[in-house]
């Protein structure tokens, strides 16, 4: 069954522990390669500005693009779980094949190190934990319990099927694994 | 700016249950951002003002408590002359505050009747504002709207006084090692219970002030000439106000040492460095900031690397050296024991030493929510208050009798150096707040450099303010006063106040060869000093901003 995240957006306060977490979990230095990332919009004018944090992790797509833009065939989509995976081994590098997965993904999921012919790496839904039966770091490591994972089917009842906010957009061609509760702006004011 | 452990969770709980949150700040604070329903911008130092003018409007329209006031505190009347005008001739209306805060007449009256008419209401006056230098007004102030409202002991109310915790795990009632008597403080002044600052200060040196002492010494009215400093646990350079009379003062010192694990910048200026262990090679007991309701037990993972000692073997190995028999006749094992089993909070709870070690933590379950001060509501003739009065003291005779103009025996408005009506005003027009960073403990993991990632160091600045002074976001500008110059990168955003500016304390000094602070450490720009009460003034502080070089 496809796995997924579910994100609650209003209770994000954008501490970054999980885009932390995320980097001590995988042992990735600080630097331009984040596994996790949080996205930070604000708008409006003083008094009344508007903030609004969203993560963005790889969303483990339905329909991966990424897959048929790598040239070497290093991503690939396991069966049963769905969980969107990438050869390190097989990537050729940033400089050779510049960057045509980071160019098809419409979240900038895949990710590269500041070494010249970095090889792509990405969210692995944490593997290592999940083989385990254990959640993601980056949900576990969440202070107020914004996020949650799971199979997608199952965060859908729980937490319905919102899809959109501010930060996000979902894409209807790769169909992201997640839900989202969104900080709905227009009712706050 | 709210304190607590895990406070947010509560508050994002409290909002999910229909709770509406304001949040009064100069800064639209990612605490407001993620629970409040409305944000009241306000100037610094200038909340008392518009609580007084609050007061002014409960008193007015008569929505006060007045049972609960004759039942549980003493000196309202006193309070109602400052506020009405009859003390000072002049009535603490919502125009009048509106003048020195900038928040709007209308928006403090219909604050006023909005928390006065809503029960229960929490005002949680936190500790920013009370950082200031009039930081106790604040937290006075705030106490006392509490109880015109009754709102103290209440479930979902709130007693005031700057809110620090639940007396479950409090970290100020950990056990520690009996510190005898320092025979220097032996032919003081008895201080004990004293509000006056000025007697606490004969003998000791008042936190915020050290550096001074050390430069000025006995001619400067301190207690002695200080000659030598031995410090560990802390980064005083870094962590108290005027950084750069700190730097001086230490080079002044005959003899400088520390206790560290990190080169910090005031380390740099030690004539030694004991290599003190990390978390991980001792073991210890650790409390919940501020408070539980659980204890936690840190194990030792590792033996100490290198020339690795604790703090507390350094300390005892220095007894010997120095003749001082038996000093510490325990291991650290059975030191942490006796904490747990003597310490009258936790031994009733934790009953097994071993187990509570072996799991690391000891949850405890609370039968039902502490509510501070229930009992004194309940039942106040045998609980009386912890005061002299034994009533909550809206007016206080042991203030009153300290006659200290800056610090009044009821809870006012006071104009205070630095503040925008100070002259300085002119050559200096931006107030400087330091808040807690998210990403590090004030000065603790700077170094780290996921964090710092994190969340740039930048000085928080209005367009209003960037614009006149040619500055957009990202920009290197410079900010400055008469105490010093940081170097910092600009973020102009709407979420702070126009002419207030902010920069998160903690970053580490670093001072280059001009004397300019490249690491931007917030009390480069802070000042020495304290209030009446003796708050440690970290957020008033008026600098300028220009462009860097």
């Amino acid at each position: 069954m496809q796995v997924g995240f579910y994100f609650d957006q209003t209770r994000c306060t954008g501490c970054s522990a999980c885009r932390v977490a995320c980097k001590d979990w995988h042992n990735i230095p600080a630097g331009p390669e984040n596994w996790m990332r949080v996205i930070y919009t604000e708008k409006g004018k003083f008094p009344n500005p508007s903030v609004s944090y969203m993560i963005a992790p790889c969303w483990h797509c339905l329909d991966p693009v990424c897959i048929p833009a790598c040239p070497v065939g290093a991503i690939t989509k396991r069966e049963g779980d769905g969980i969107v995976l990438v050869d390190n081994q097989v990537c050729v590098g940033n400089e050779e094949c510049d960057e045509k997965c980071l160019k098809a993904c419409p979240y900038d999921a895949p990710q590269f190190g500041p070494e010249k012919g970095a090889r792509m790496r990405k969210c692995n839904y944490c593997l290592d934990r999940f083989a385990e039966g254990k959640l993601p770091d980056c949900i576990e490591s969440c202070p107020v319990r914004a996020l949650d994972a799971g199979p997608l089917p199952e965060l859908e009842k729980k937490y319905g099927k919102s899809r959109d906010a501010e930060g996000f957009k979902y894409s209807k061609r790769t169909k992201p694994a997640v839900v989202i509760r969104p900080k709905n702006w227009l009712d706050e004011t | 700016m709210i304190s607590g452990t895990n406070t947010m969770y509560h508050l994002i709980k409290a909002k999910e249950n229909g709770a509406r949150i304001i949040a009064i700040d100069p800064r639209y604070h990612d605490t407001a951002a993620t629970v409040a329903d409305e944000w009241i911008p306000i100037l610094p130092g200038t909340d008392t003002a518009m609580m007084a003018a609050m007061a002014n409007i409960i008193i007015r329209e008569n929505l006060y408590d007045q049972a609960f006031l004759d039942n549980y505190t003493i000196g309202f009347d006193k309070f109602r002359e400052y506020i009405t005008g009859r003390e000072d001739g002049v009535e603490k209306t919502p125009a009048w505050a509106a003048e020195i805060s900038g928040v709007d007449a209308s928006t403090i009256e219909r604050l006023a009747r909005d928390y006065a008419t809503t029960r229960p209401a929490a005002l949680m006056d936190c500790q920013g504002p009370a950082r200031s230098a009039m930081g106790e007004q604040y937290n006075r102030c705030a106490m006392t709207l509490c109880a015109m409202t009754g709102n103290v002991g209440r479930r979902g109310g709130s007693a005031g006084g700057g809110l620090m915790g639940i007396p479950v795990g409090h970290m100020f009632r950990m056990s520690a090692i009996p510190p005898g008597k320092n025979p220097f403080e032996l032919d003081g002044p008895n201080v004990k219970g004293t509000l006056d600052i000025g007697l606490r200060v004969v003998k000791r040196v008042h936190i915020n002030k050290i550096f001074d002492a050390i430069l000025k010494g006995k001619e400067g009215g301190y207690p002695s000439d200080i000659k030598m400093m031995w410090s560990m646990c802390n980064n005083y350079l870094n962590q108290t106000g005027n950084s750069n009379k700190a730097a001086k003062a230490l080079k002044e010192l005959e003899f400088f040492a520390v206790n560290e694990l990190f080169m910090t910048p005031q380390a740099k200026y030690a004539d030694l460095i004991l290599p003190v262990t990390s978390a991980a090679e001792r073991s210890d007991l650790t409390r919940p900031w501020p408070s539980g309701p659980y204890y936690t037990f840190v194990n030792r993972a590792i033996e100490p690397l290198g020339e690795c000692k604790s703090d507390f073997d350094i300390i005892s190995d220095l007894a010997e050296r120095l003749g001082v028999k038996d000093f510490n006749p325990y291991s650290e094992d059975e030191w942490l024991r006796m904490f747990v089993e003597k310490n009258p909070e936790t031994a009733p709870q934790i009953t097994d030493y071993d187990k509570f070690k072996r799991e690391g933590i000891h949850r405890v379950k609370l039968p039902e929510p502490v509510v501070a001060f229930r009992e004194q509501i309940d039942d106040i003739e045998n609980n009386p208050f912890p005061t002299p009065s034994g009533r909550i003291e809206i007016f206080s005779q042991r203030v009153a009798d300290l006659n200290n103009p800056v610090c009044p025996p009821v809870p006012k408005y006071l104009n205070t150096p630095e503040d925008r009506k100070d002259p300085l005003f002119e050559q200096y027009p931006l107030q400087l707040l330091t808040p807690h960073p998210k990403n590090r403990v004030h000065s603790e993991l700077y170094k780290v450099e996921w964090l710092r990632e994190v969340e740039p160091h930048r000085v928080w600045i209005n367009p209003v303010d960037a614009e006149p002074r040619g500055i957009r976001d990202e920009d290197e500008v410079h900010v400055f006063n008469t105490r010093g110059k940081v170097a910092i990168k600009a973020r102009v955003t709407e979420r702070i106040i126009p002419g207030v500016v902010s920069i998160f304390e903690g970053a580490w000094y670093d001072p280059d060869h001009k004397g300019i602070d490249r690491g931007a450490c917030a009390n480069t720009l802070t000042k020495d000093a304290y209030s009446g009460g003796g708050a440690a003034v970290m957020n008033t502080s008026l600098v300028q901003v220009e462009r860097g070089a």
